[in-house]
């Protein structure tokens, strides 16, 4: 059993994960170590099948641990209640989706302020956190605009900025810039460097795009369910 | 918030969920009309039984109604005085009717046939008995050897009013007695049974026909139907020799069973409505957790439990449910609008006279609709969005 250590957001220990597959079980994970450290700015990255997603879902702990450990916060996530898990991905974690996954009907304000009244935060206080990352990622002058009147980029700040409303301990994003033009990726990658470094919120994302690597992040390769290789950023051996 | 969002999702697919709105209004529409109707209905022949037969109810001696006897008269109202003049003490009590009933033969001269009489005092009664429907002249009255009788039994004596007529009965004693009367007015009440055999003369006639002072029953006027429980609770605690007996009981066949009948009725209607209301719910909620599986996945991700995204469903529901229920609240009210006269109908079974059946709307009526349909479209969203607590958060983000 791995000794929880204070400051790591993440420690997972020979972390194996298998899908039904149709004669038998299909590894995508194994034996993976790994630890994350609060602050830190991680990408998986690798080809399609190599893991990474389902590293990640672990992560945003949408996907249950099978074999080994995972813990979070120090807090091993084996057999905890749907309802601890709930709130931990309420008030801990924050999602950035590849294809923004924003609410249509309700307007870029709405949407980021959705999560901050489902932790029950009082109104002022809400609207003063959904200004502040509204204006973070420069988009207050949008505010009252629907998601279908933005363009892509737009969006993806938008979810950039529900994410961090929400004051999480984590960030994870699934391939953030994956529906984005070259540009725009760069810029959003950019502001999420900005906000790692500003906040010190960990961020962890998946990416298949190799611009993503010039942001200072910590890589951490994986191919065929397992990590290969961990570089750049700060490397904090498992 | 949550309450925002959910009616924000109605607008997503606008004619689908106008589809749903319509067939919930539709359903909650065809409850009213009916439930209202059905309601009209008994309450046109309930007004009809007792304003122009029954009263609201009578008073006999205990036992006495319902059974037959060799000698009736030996069974009626013992002083009857004194339970009138404490009928007429009590509170809600509009006006108390002293008849007697009896069975008797009616001539023209030529013809024979046999009747059941009422002894009444036309002078008071005149005024509550205002449904009789005459057809032909009008009620006794004062007119001190007036008979009013039946259609039917006017048609088999084929007299007219204004004609004599002998009505020849039995006394008390077993002597054959009669009375000459004149012919002053023709009823059609409506009701068969009555219409064919019922003629009407003074009580003081009626008595010296059968050489008697007694009264057989005591038909009681209320100011409304709803007091009829103290008024009769009132009497046979004072009398306890005495019972009083409802319209209900006394006109079984439309205040009682008639009510019991439309109501299982209604029932039935009602099970098809929800039915309609469930079906419309359903179909709308189930597109809606297909279409928005990637969305309901990405709301489970940022922590909302199963739980909640039920709840925000059935919210959404409860909203369609709502429009549908006013929508259709306010198609019957235009409805009723429309047909304020009354709907024309034909007459009812055991009845012959047809009879304009007014909407009879309550706002009880409404209320238990729009709850049916709210009860209904939680119970399909329910049903639809339990799809949503298997659902697992990352085949429902990467769902197409």
């Amino acid at each position: 059993m791995s000794q929880a250590k204070a400051n790591f957001v993440y420690q997972c220990c020979h972390l194996n994960f298998s899908y039904a597959g149709q004669e038998r079980p299909e590894k995508v994970l194994s034996g993976i170590d790994l630890e994350v450290k609060a602050g830190d700015f991680i990408c998986l990255t690798g080809p399609s099948g190599s893991g990474k997603s389902t590293l990640l879902n672990l992560f945003g702990l949408i996907e249950p641990p099978q074999e080994g450990e995972l813990l979070f916060d120090g807090q091993n996530l084996k057999g905890l209640s749907e309802a601890t898990l709930n709130h931990l991905r309420r008030f801990r974690i924050g999602y950035i989706f590849q294809d923004f996954q924003l609410i249509d009907v309700l307007s870029v304000e709405e949407n980021v302020e959705f999560f901050l009244t489902r932790q029950k935060i009082p109104a002022k206080q809400r609207m003063e956190l959904v200004g502040q990352a509204l204006q973070e990622v420069g988009l207050w002058e949008h505010r009252s605009k629907r998601p279908g009147q933005l363009s892509g980029g737009q969006k993806q700040r938008v979810a950039i900025a529900r994410a961090l409303a929400k004051r999480p301990q984590v960030v994870i994003a699934d391939e953030p810039t994956a529906s984005l033009d070259h540009k725009t990726g760069r810029q959003i990658m950019e502001r999420l460097e900005s906000i790692n470094k500003s906040s010190g919120v960990t961020i962890v994302l998946a990416s298949h795009d190799p611009m993503v690597l010039e942001f200072g992040v910590r890589e951490v390769r994986l191919k065929d369910g397992a990590i290969i290789k961990e570089a750049g950023g700060q490397i904090h051996a498992g | 918030m949550l309450a925002k969002f959910a009616f924000r999702n109605i607008q997503r697919n606008r004619r689908r969920s106008l589809v749903a709105i319509t067939t919930i209004a539709i359903g909650v529409f065809g409850l009213l009309f009916l439930q209202g109707f059905f309601s009209g209905l008994i309450a046109l022949h309930k007004e009809n039984s007792i304003h122009s037969r029954f009263g609201h109810g009578q008073i006999m001696t205990k036992g006495y109604w319902g059974q037959a006897f060799e000698k009736p008269w030996e069974h009626w109202i013992e002083e009857p005085e004194k339970v009138m003049d404490m009928l007429k003490k009590t509170p809600h009590v509009q006006a108390v009717f002293p008849r007697v009933q009896f069975f008797a033969l009616i001539s023209n001269g030529r013809i024979n046939v046999a009747g059941r009489g009422q002894g009444i005092v036309g002078a008071i009664e005149k005024d509550f008995f205002n449904k009789m429907n005459f057809i032909s002249g009008g009620p006794i009255a004062e007119k001190a050897d007036g008979l009013v009788l039946g259609v039917g039994l006017a048609k088999a004596l084929g007299v007219k009013v204004g004609e004599p007529l002998t009505v020849m009965g039995q006394t008390v004693n077993g002597t054959i007695n009669a009375i000459d009367t004149t012919v002053v007015g023709i009823f059609q009440v409506g009701m068969k049974e009555a219409d064919d055999m019922l003629f009407q003369v003074q009580l003081d006639q009626a008595q010296i026909l059968l050489d008697t002072e007694k009264l057989e029953s005591i038909t009681l006027g209320l100011e409304d139907e709803r007091y009829w429980g103290s008024v009769a609770e009132a009497v046979t605690l004072a009398f306890p020799l005495n019972e009083a007996i409802s319209v209900y009981v006394l006109d079984q066949v439309w205040a009682e069973n008639g009510e019991k009948f439309l109501n299982a009725l209604l029932n039935i209607f009602r099970l098809v409505f929800l039915g309609m209301i469930l079906l419309a719910i359903y179909n709308s909620a189930s597109n809606t957790v297909l279409e928005r599986k990637r969305e309901l996945g990405m709301l489970r991700a940022n922590g909302e439990s199963a739980k909640d995204l039920i709840q925000l469903l059935v919210l959404e529901g409860i909203y369609l449910a709502l429009a549908g229920a006013v929508l259709g609240g306010v198609l019957t009210l235009l409805a009723n609008f429309v047909v304020r006269d009354g709907l024309p109908m034909p007459p009812t079974p055991g009845t012959n006279r047809e009879l304009p059946v007014k909407l009879d709307l309550q706002a009880v009526y409404f209320m238990s609709a729009m709850g049916l349909a709210c009860v209904a479209a939680v119970g399909a969203t329910l049903l639809s969005t339990l799809q949503v607590l298997r659902l697992s958060i990352v085949k429902a983000i990467r769902s197409h």
